[in-house]
Parts: structure tokens; C-alpha cells; sequence
């Protein structure tokens, strides 16, 4: 999948928040004079998926950047930030926008799952060593 | 191998799906919750269509109307003063004549479907979920949006008042006789005084400065309906705190703000008075939830 292999590369989430910042910028310029945080500041997201990978790589050896759950996660955050944003600036609300808290649940329990068994992986691999 | 590879496809395309049905859902599809009766002077009692005057005429008829304009703050300030006949009321009216989300329709054309004489956009109850929302003496909506949220209520008698919503609930405003509950806000002038500091805005709103929609009340059965052009350099729109100054000096006791923005809009005797813009460049109604007229 290309996001999957695009996303592996900490360079890409800095390409991503580029791209992030531009769109909102250029959002919010024609945004009639209405802002949301949602919008502005969804470039933030993948910058701080890298912190937190970096972060769980320096406290437990877990590069969290490769595992295709988080990168999910990322991608599903950004999303629902640039929805929340965009139904801000509308002036409305949707309670379905909470819908994405299921989505990114569901990931938490499958990146569980794959660093479960990446470390099962890990402990075979010393085991015949 | 092959679960692993497909699993985030298969996810994305949910996903996005997802959030496309959240788009449609808040800007497309059409939900109609309650079909509402109009009340107008076509199948009122109490008011008549030859009840309205301007001024040329005001003493043929019970209610007067009296457009004038004004320019301060940098802005064209549209005025509707009125003196209400003694059968007659301050009447709201939706889209299509229908409660729902995402139906709509211009505030000239909700007005020309009623009859009214005088109309201005209402609070655009259909982008919110929450807030309540009472309608020629219907409860349509008695969802709180925030204890804070302030409503204005126009009363059987005419009376307006502004109230929190944490403070009453939109059934015992049905219950005191509240006809009216526009529910956008805030209140700019109560009681006399104006209520807004100079710094306050709308959530989210980047500039002060905008066009805007109110309404007041002066004395008993005498209103004012004000819209000010904005986004121009012709007309730069008003904060909010210039607005309660405005209708302060129009000698309100009570006044409110509702949906600005590109909503802003003044229609009498059939024509659009203001210039609605939503871009500053580009002049055309915006469609809206409702409107609020005089008959």
C-alpha cells in the first residue's frame, strides 16, 4: 500500500504537516474570517506522531513509525481534525465527527496487537539464536 | 501475508466513507423533522395584509414601517423602524416551512412564500444541533446548546427579553408564553444597557468586524430590524460591541444579535435592501434556515 510505504519514512509525516500547514493556511485565507484550531493546527499531528514514535523508541525499542496501525492512526487523526475543522469554519456541528474516537479505538487494539506480536517475533528469533 | 496487506486498504476506504457520509450529512442530505403551520397574514385572524404601511401611508393602516439607512463605523446600516398595529406580532417563519437540517432557501424567498412586508434572516437554527428553538408558539428544539447560550425570546405580547439557556428550560418558556426563541445571540442591549464588551466576538470568528443582522425593541409594539453591510470597502462591517452601541442610540431596551456573515440580509415590499455577501466580492443572498418578519 503506498501510504503504508510512504509513511514508514519519518521524512514523509514532515512532507504530510508541510502539506498540512499549506492547506491551512490557504483554508483559513478564504475562510470569511472564521478560523478553527482543527484546521490550523492539523499540521501539528504528524509532527507529533514522530515525537511519540521517537519518544517509545528511546523508552521501550519500539518503533512505533513502522507499524501500519499507527500509521492508520495518524492518518485517521488527520482526517478527522481537517473534518472537525472544516465543519467549524461552516459554523455547525456533528456529533458524528466523534464516530472517529471508534476507528482510532480500533486501531489502539490492533497496534496492541502488532507490537504483541512483533515481540513474540523478536523472543523466537533469540530463542533459536 | 495477504490479510496483512489488505487490512489498511480495506480501512482507508472505510474511513473515507466515513467522513463523506459525515459531509453529506451536514451539508447535503435533507432532514425534515416537523412540518410547520405558517402564520401569516393569509390565514391569520388577527393580522390583515393591508395592515402594513410605509411611510407615505402610516395613517391608513395599524403598522408602520420606516426604512432609512445609515452610514457609521465605515458600514451601510439598513433600519427597519416599526410600530406595530395592535393585532399584529413579530412573526418567524422557516425553509419550506418545514423543521429540519439542511433545508433552506434564500430570506427573500421564505418571505415572498409567508407574505411579509418587512424580513430579515432569523438565528439559521439549521447548522446547530443543540440550542432551543420555539416557533410561532411551537417547540421545535428544547436541546440546551450551553448553560450560557443566550436566547432572545419574544413573548406573546411582543415583549423580548434575552435569558440563558441554563437558567430555563424551552419548556417552561413555552410555558410562560414565550411565542418566539431565536437562538444565535448575544444579547446586545439589556435592559438599557449594552451587554457586550468590545472585544466580543462569535466563536471562531478571526475579525471583529462583520456584517450583522439584529433586532430590538424600543418601546411596547415599536421595534427596530438592522443589518449592516460588511466585507467591503464600501461598508467594512461592524463589531459586535458597535452594533449594541448602534441599537442603543436607536433607543433600544432590549436588542440581539442573530446570524451575520453572508446571511445578513433585509428584504421589504419585495426587494433585498442590503448587499449580502459571504466573500466581499461576490453579492448574492445566502440561503438560510429562516426568517423573521413582519407581515
Amino acid at each position: 500500500m503506498i501510504l503504508s510505504i510512504f509513511l514508514k519514512k519519518k521524512q514523509a509525516y514532515f512532507v504530510v504537516s508541510l502539506f498540512l500547514l499549506i492547506l491551512g493556511v490557504v483554508y483559513e485565507y478564504f475562510s470569511h474570517g472564521v478560523y478553527s484550531i482543527y484546521m490550523v493546527g492539523a499540521f501539528m499531528i504528524p509532527i507529533a506522531f514522530v515525537v511519540i514514535s521517537k519518544m517509545s523508541e528511546i523508552l521501550f525499542r519500539i518503533k512505533l513509525i513502522n507499524k501500519t496501525a499507527y500509521q492508520l492512526l495518524c492518518f485517521t487523526a488527520v482526517l478527522a481534525s481537517l473534518t472537525q475543522g472544516i465543519i467549524v469554519i461552516y459554523g455547525t456541528s456533528n456529533s458524528l465527527v466523534d464516530g472517529y474516537l471508534g476507528f482510532a479505538l480500533v486501531l489502539c487494539v490492533a497496534l496492541g496487537i502488532e507490537i504483541k506480536h512483533q515481540k513474540k517475533m523478536w523472543a523466537n528469533r533469540f530463542k533459536v539464536i | 501475508m495477504r490479510k496483512r496487506r489488505y487490512y489498511p486498504v480495506i480501512y482507508v476506504i472505510l474511513v473515507l466513507a466515513f467522513t463523506v457520509y459525515i459531509f453529506l450529512n451536514t451539508f447535503v442530505l435533507q432532514q425534515s423533522y416537523q412540518s410547520v403551520e405558517v402564520v401569516s397574514a393569509n390565514n391569520s385572524s388577527t393580522v390583515t395584509s393591508d395592515a402594513v404601511s410605509n411611510e407615505d401611508d402610516s395613517e391608513a393602516s395599524q403598522t408602520s414601517i420606516t426604512i432609512s439607512t445609515d452610514h457609521q463605523y465605515d458600514s451601510d446600516f439598513y433600519i427597519a423602524d416599526i410600530v406595530l398595529g395592535e393585532n399584529d406580532s413579530i412573526y418567524t417563519a422557516l425553509a419550506d416551512n418545514t423543521y429540519g437540517s439542511n433545508i433552506t432557501e434564500t430570506t427573500s424567498t421564505i418571505a415572498e412564500s409567508v407574505g411579509a412586508t418587512l424580513a430579515i434572516n432569523g438565528d439559521f437554527y439549521g447548522v446547530q444541533s443543540e440550542g432551543y428553538v420555539i416557533r410561532n408558539g411551537e417547540l421545535l428544539r428544547s436541546t440546551m446548546k450551553s448553560s450560557d447560550q443566550e436566547d432572545l425570546v419574544i413573548y406573546e405580547d411582543g415583549t423580548m427579553d434575552t435569558i440563558q439557556e441554563g437558567d430555563i428550560t424551552a419548556e417552561e418558556l413555552v410555558a410562560n408564553g414565550a411565542y418566539n426563541v431565536l437562538n444565535f445571540g448575544p444579547g446586545l442591549v439589556e435592559d438599557g444597557e449594552i451587554s457586550v464588551a468590545s472585544t466580543d466576538e462569535e466563536d471562531n470568528a478571526r475579525t471583529l468586524v462583520n456584517p450583522r443582522t439584529a433586532i430590538g425593541e424600543i418601546s411596547e409594539n415599536h421595534y427596530v430590524f438592522v443589518v449592516v453591510d460588511g466585507r467591503t470597502d464600501a461598508s467594512t462591517g461592524v463589531s459586535l460591541s458597535e452594533l449594541a452601541t448602534f441599537m442603543q442610540s436607536l433607543g433600544c431596551t432590549e436588542a440581539y444579535n442573530l446570524d451575520g456573515g453572508g446571511s445578513s440580509t433585509i428584504y421589504y415590499n419585495g426587494e433585498v435592501l442590503n448587499n449580502p455577501t459571504t466573500n466581499g466580492n461576490t453579492f448574492e443572498e445566502r440561503e438560510v434556515s429562516d426568517i423573521v418578519y413582519i407581515s
